[in-house]
């Protein structure tokens, strides 16, 4: 008898401790994933809303962007020629080709050379048909140049993206007839 | 408790791995990308200066040297500004004016002179020259120069022009000329060239290296009636058989027989004139030679002043300027131009002729009438010019319209001057407006 309910103190406490194992490995997991799920902020919003419809095609959203209507333009009105001092500007329509909003943002990839360390660039996004304007949007050095959150494109909208190069005013004749390789990434993240 | 350890490490393990998934999956879904590409330049700066040499001369009173410069942008960037330097070498630099004014074709005549243009001696005018000046990529700018002297002293005058264009803060690299105008000393009628007295070899083996008029002990001609000619002959080559050939009608002998005061003290034979020509060889004891050979020969004018056209530098020329004709004090009107100008002898021993030139447009710009008169005035050409006596000829024409006057030096009655003489000369206009 003592030795039943020995075993069954003993079966009992078993129990227990799965029990409280058990429990303890749920409420990791749990809090793991609200953690995660709190990580993906309004996507899981946006995700949830559309899973839950009753009785509709659960679909995605789609993103895009183009510049001049492709992926890549060529902007031969920033060729120059260039001044000390001088500025040449030039502009090309963005357009938002998804169905989320997107935040835009303009980062050069333009490599370090005597010419480009001399340019600076400002970027500034208008409505589409707009001149550019005389002093709006971001200045930087064209190398290395950040500009972020420029603009938020609703989906299907467009703004141009009007881009202004100006050459120091204390660049090196040196420089006159030399050239440089432009390269700007124009980043679209959902907003 | 191996048992639990092992299913906590797989359930945290596949736990993260749920959330790292989800939220990876989420950024990488919803960025997209575009690229702008371009070659931007910088421009260059370029400039050329052409012309400067032909204002390089010789150049007198009443003999104005003048051309045009273009200066070129060859660079791909607007010339915002110009500069010019000047710096000025030689004697009597001071002695030439310089006249700059823009044209629009590098083939202008610069002869007439606008009534706007930037004027002073070259270091001055030169620096102020390009001031407020800009120059587009690949354009062309035209400006013609004009240099004139009044002096009758000698002057020697090199400028160095330095063109530079800027773009901004870089600059072409400057461009030099050098050129050098020359004002001839005042000519002494006693040296002259053989030609100016009217002598020449005789044959192909005479050479004429010299003809001078031997001056008295105090340098000076007393007697300007009698006079002598120092002619110097040579052999053009180790001996020759040497001859000369005189022109008497020519100044200073003034067409005056050999008959009738010439006297050779040079042993020498003499045969004409034919038609004017002497010919004159050596006598026996010196019909050849192997060394120079001074032939002398005297000329007695008697009641005519010897003449003879030594050239410019043996007067001065005034201004001309545009005036009533009956009185130069009073302003010309339509019907009523002259051109005043008044010529100097600066040599006392010889009577000489002289020329003078001026372009009608210049004397009529640089007056102070009207614009409409001037208009009307700038239509006119030339009737003929009165003061001088005879012997004087003028004639205009040419584009722009310039008269040339010339006096052919026959008699101290009919044009010629000579030292402290002035002759006042009025070219008469004739109106075609």
């Amino acid at each position: 008898m003592w030795g039943d309910r020995r075993g069954e103190r003993r079966g009992s406490r078993r129990r227990g401790s799965l029990v409280g194992g058990a429990l303890g490995v749920a409420a990791i997991i749990i809090v793991t994933v609200v953690l995660g799920l709190a990580g993906t902020g309004g996507v899981y919003a946006l995700w949830d809303a559309s899973a839950t419809a009753p009785g509709a095609t659960i679909t995605t959203g789609s993103i895009g962007l183009t510049v001049a209507g492709r992926e890549s333009a060529v902007l031969t009105g920033l060729d120059g020629p260039l001044a000390p001092g001088a500025q040449v500007s030039a502009s090309v329509t963005l357009h938002n080709t998804g169905s989320v909003p997107l935040s835009v943002g303009v980062a050069s990839t333009t490599g370090s050379a005597p010419l480009a360390d001399a340019l600076t660039l400002r970027a500034a996004a208008v409505p589409v048909g707009t001149s550019c304007p005389t002093s709006a949007g971001t200045t930087g050095a064209l190398v290395g140049y950040v500009a972020r959150q420029l603009v938020t494109l609703p989906a299907d909208g467009s703004e141009d993206l009007c881009l202004v190069l100006a050459l120091d005013g204390s660049a090196p004749v040196t420089l006159a007839g030399t050239s440089a390789d432009l390269g700007l990434t124009i980043t679209g993240d959902q907003a | 408790m191996t048992r639990r350890r092992t299913t906590l490490v797989v359930t945290l393990t596949l736990a993260v791995l749920l959330v790292l998934g989800t939220v990876g999956v989420a950024s990488a879904a919803w960025r997209t990308q575009a690229s702008v590409s371009g070659t931007p330049m910088a421009g260059t700066v370029g400039l050329t200066v052409a012309g400067f040499d032909g204002l390089g001369g010789t150049l007198s009173s009443g003999t104005p040297l003048s051309g045009a410069v273009t200066v070129s942008n060859t660079g791909g960037l607007e010339l915002t500004s110009l500069t010019a330097t000047v710096a000025v070498a030689g004697t009597g630099t001071g002695s030439v004016s310089v006249a700059v004014w823009p044209v629009t074709s590098s083939t202008t005549d610069c002869g007439s002179v606008p009534s706007a243009v930037t004027s002073g001696t070259w270091a001055s005018a030169v620096p102020s020259w390009l001031s407020g000046a800009t120059l587009a990529a690949g354009g062309t700018a035209t400006y013609c120069f004009r240099a004139t002297t009044t002096s009758t002293s000698a002057a020697m005058v090199t400028p160095t022009v330095t063109v530079t264009g800027h773009a901004a803060t870089w600059a072409t690299a400057p461009v030099a000329s050098t050129f050098t105008e020359t004002v001839p000393a005042p000519t002494s009628p006693t040296t002259v060239t053989p030609a100016q007295a009217g002598i020449a070899p005789g044959n192909a083996s005479t050479t004429v290296p010299s003809v001078t008029f031997p001056v008295d002990a105090d340098g000076t001609l007393s007697n300007p009636y009698y006079f002598c000619v120092d002619v110097t002959v040579a052999p053009a080559a180790g001996s020759a058989v040497w001859s000369l050939r005189i022109d008497t009608t020519k100044p200073p002998y003034n067409s005056l027989p050999p008959a009738s005061g010439w006297r050779w003290e040079t042993d020498v034979t003499v045969s004409g004139p034919t038609q004017g020509i002497l010919t004159v060889a050596g006598g026996r004891s010196n019909a050849t030679i192997t060394a120079p050979l001074v032939v002398r020969f005297c000329v007695t004018q008697k009641a005519a002043a010897p003449i003879m056209d030594a050239g410019p530098g043996t007067y001065s020329v005034s201004t001309p300027q545009l005036a009533s004709c009956s009185d130069r004090t009073r302003a010309a009107s339509r019907y009523d131009a002259c051109v005043w100008t008044d010529v100097t002898g600066l040599y006392p021993h010889f009577y000489i002729g002289f020329h003078y030139q001026f372009v009608l447009a210049d004397v009529v710009n640089a007056s102070s009438l009207g614009s409409e008169l001037k208009g009307q005035l700038l239509k006119d050409t030339l009737s003929g010019v009165e003061g001088g006596g005879g012997g004087i000829a003028a004639t205009g024409g040419g584009t722009p319209y310039t008269v040339t006057v010339t006096s052919d030096g026959v008699g101290p009655s009919e044009g010629a001057i000579t030292g402290g003489m002035t002759r006042t000369l009025k070219a008469r206009l004739t109106s075609n407006g």
